[in-house]
């Protein structure tokens, strides 16, 4: 694949967003087993 | 409706309508109307992107979702941020850098006009058929709960819209879009608040999600894996991330969008705000659903909430029959409402014995409350003839009307229009787009100045308004609506998808191979929707893979000179 130019300030935009991404689907796992 | 309520929604529509107008710039240009100069802010951008995507049938059909099945259909959202992150690295950066108007212009630049002009036309075709469905869903609904007739809302929703679009392009669109979104989330919370207040006394919010909880509504993962049904945790990270990366990566009410900032980066920050709000939002919406579930243990609910067709069923050959059904609907409600405060009660005094047998009751009697109401749509569908009937989209807008404070009820069904308009404008705006720069100015007037194509683009957005109006009318005949909009997209979105992964994945791919590769994926997408039972969902998948393989096994087997992949 050809490179799109990745901005290099843009990998600490990405690991945000998966940490969120992971804190919110556990968030909701643990609410649904709290509450099961 | 209340006369306040009905002030607050002409309010908003005369208010929303001026808004758009006054906020085009430079829009006599077609880069200004189209694109708005390309200096729009993220940040604007970012929540007019989610504004397009929360359609009414959000409001409507999410929260019924939530009051019926509780909040599993959540899981389909799970692939959301991946997608964004893959497209923030991959087709973001190409499109912006490219200096184009609609995605599928990059199409000609990497392979040829044919493949361009097909992209686009199936876009046209398959978004002003949805586009229809986007406007039907709330219209229908709000139809009945507002005594109008359908044809008259499809009017009032689409017509306003349609008029601030055509005048003031992509920058009426997203500034319209911003407000709308505020609105929308207001409404949410505001009816969150007031279903927590008008709970019993004794019961609160922990409470609430301990009844949702044990009837199965706060579920939000499950991990079987079956391709034939839609809300899994596998659907919504596979299947669905395939759609999300086609729906944000190729379809022009989307790519336009981004295309409207400034730089790279600023594109890829719009497109991260969904990354992550998109989950929380969601989960937001489908909680009203749930706590809609909790008042109505409490509440006397209606048997079923479409009153039209409970009126009719009253007077209709088999009033007896459903009358019969009413009585036990309402003693299983009496002892599900007793087994809940006894639950309650338990909980406060530390029985567990006690809790867990309440715990037991509500939820045979919620299960038995399920079938007496699947009994009396099978009844409705039977006396009526009307074979996809379903009343879940009119939960939400009948506590509204009959249980919101007067005010809040105004604001909310002012939020319900509003989710309804940032879609159609954003769509109408893509649709003129398309129209204008894939069509008109590539095959037609190639060297008209811009002042000629700016006429024609705003002809094109009131012609797509008319034209999603007349299908609106006609869609609402279909039922299970947010599932009927999907599928319009699912028979494309998949191939289309696979077609800019050759595009910007494969140097090898050639026009041809794309081409064909693109009629394969479509007629596989046809045969799997025909003969299979795999949900509409896996159709992306299908439709990508086979687009991928096929292509580059084309331009393989006849290679043709490759033209470079652009770099931009």
């Amino acid at each position: 694949m050809s490179s799109p130019d990745i901005d290099k300030g843009a990998g600490g935009s990405y690991a945000r967003v998966l940490l969120v991404w992971v804190a919110v689907l556990a968030a909701l796992y643990a609410l649904q087993e709290y509450y099961r | 409706m209340h006369p306040v309520d009905w002030a607050i929604l002409v309010v908003y529509l005369v208010w929303i309508v001026w808004d758009g107008l006054r906020r085009t710039k430079h829009g006599d240009k077609l880069e200004g109307y189209f694109l708005g100069g390309r200096s729009l802010p993220w940040w604007a951008v970012g929540l007019s992107v989610m504004a397009t995507q929360l359609s009414a049938i959000t409001m409507i059909g999410t929260t019924g979702q939530g009051y019926t099945d509780g909040m599993r259909f959540l899981q389909f959202y799970y692939a959301l941020p991946l997608a964004m992150i893959v497209l923030s690295v991959t087709l973001v950066p190409f499109f912006h850098r490219a200096r184009i108007y609609t995605a599928y212009e990059y199409l000609e630049q990497r392979f040829d006009a044919k493949t361009r002009a097909f992209t686009s036309l199936l876009f046209l075709l398959s978004r002003s058929m949805s586009l229809g469905v986007v406007i039907s869903a709330p219209a229908v609904v709000l139809a009945v709960v507002m005594g109008t007739s359908v044809t008259s809302t499809v009017l009032l929703i689409a017509l306003p819209t349609a008029v601030y679009t055509m005048f003031g392009g992509v920058q009426a669109v997203t500034w319209t879009d911003v407000k709308q979104m505020v609105l929308i989330v207001v409404g949410l919370v505001a009816a969150v608040v007031v279903l927590v207040q008008a709970l019993p006394d004794g019961i609160g919010l922990g409470a609430a999600l301990s009844f949702a909880g044990a009837t199965g509504r706060l579920q939000t993962f499950d991990f079987s894996f079956d391709l034939t049904n839609q809300y899994t945790f596998w659907s919504g990270t596979i299947a669905a991330f395939f759609l999300f990366c086609s729906y944000f990566g190729t379809d022009q009410s989307q790519v336009q969008r981004y295309l409207t900032t400034a730089t790279v980066a600023e594109a890829r920050e719009s497109l991260l705000m969904s990354a992550y709000w998109k989950i929380p939002l969601q989960a937001l919406v489908l909680l009203v659903g749930v706590l809609l579930f909790v008042f109505y243990i409490f509440t006397p609910a209606p048997m079923l909430f479409n009153q039209a067709h409970d009126r009719e069923m009253r007077d209709g050959p088999n009033a007896k029959e459903y009358l019969a059904l009413e009585d036990r609907f309402e003693g299983a409600s009496a002892s599900r409402a007793a087994a809940a405060t006894v639950m309650s009660r338990a909980a406060t005094g530390r029985d567990a014995f006690q809790e867990n047998a309440a715990l037991e009751a509500l939820r045979a009697r919620d299960g038995e409350i399920k079938g007496i109401r699947d009994e009396a749509r099978a009844l409705v569908r039977k006396t009526t003839g009307d074979a996809s009937f379903s009343d879940v989209n009119y939960v939400f807008p009948t506590f509204i009307v009959t249980h919101m404070p007067i005010g809040i009820a105004g604001l909310l069904i002012a939020a319900i229009f509003a989710a309804a308009m940032s879609t159609i404008s954003g769509e109408l705006a893509a649709l003129s787009t398309a129209t204008v720069i894939d069509f008109y100015r590539r095959f037609w007037n190639p060297l008209g100045d811009d002042a000629s194509a700016l006429r024609v683009s705003r002809l094109a957005t009131g012609f797509w308004g008319l034209f999603a109006s007349a299908i609106a009318v006609w869609a609402a005949e279909l039922g299970s609506l947010i599932e009927v909009v999907n599928r319009f997209g699912s028979f494309f979105y998949g191939s289309i998808l696979g077609v800019f992964i050759l595009a910007v994945g494969s140097t090898r791919a050639t026009p041809n191979g794309a081409f064909v590769g693109l009629l394969a994926g479509m007629g596989s997408v046809a045969w799997a929707a025909s003969y299979t039972n795999v949900a509409f969902l896996w159709h992306n998948v299908i439709g990508a893979v086979v687009v991928v393989v096929v292509g580059l096994a084309v331009s393989v087997v006849a290679p043709a000179s490759p033209k470079t992949v652009r770099s931009a």
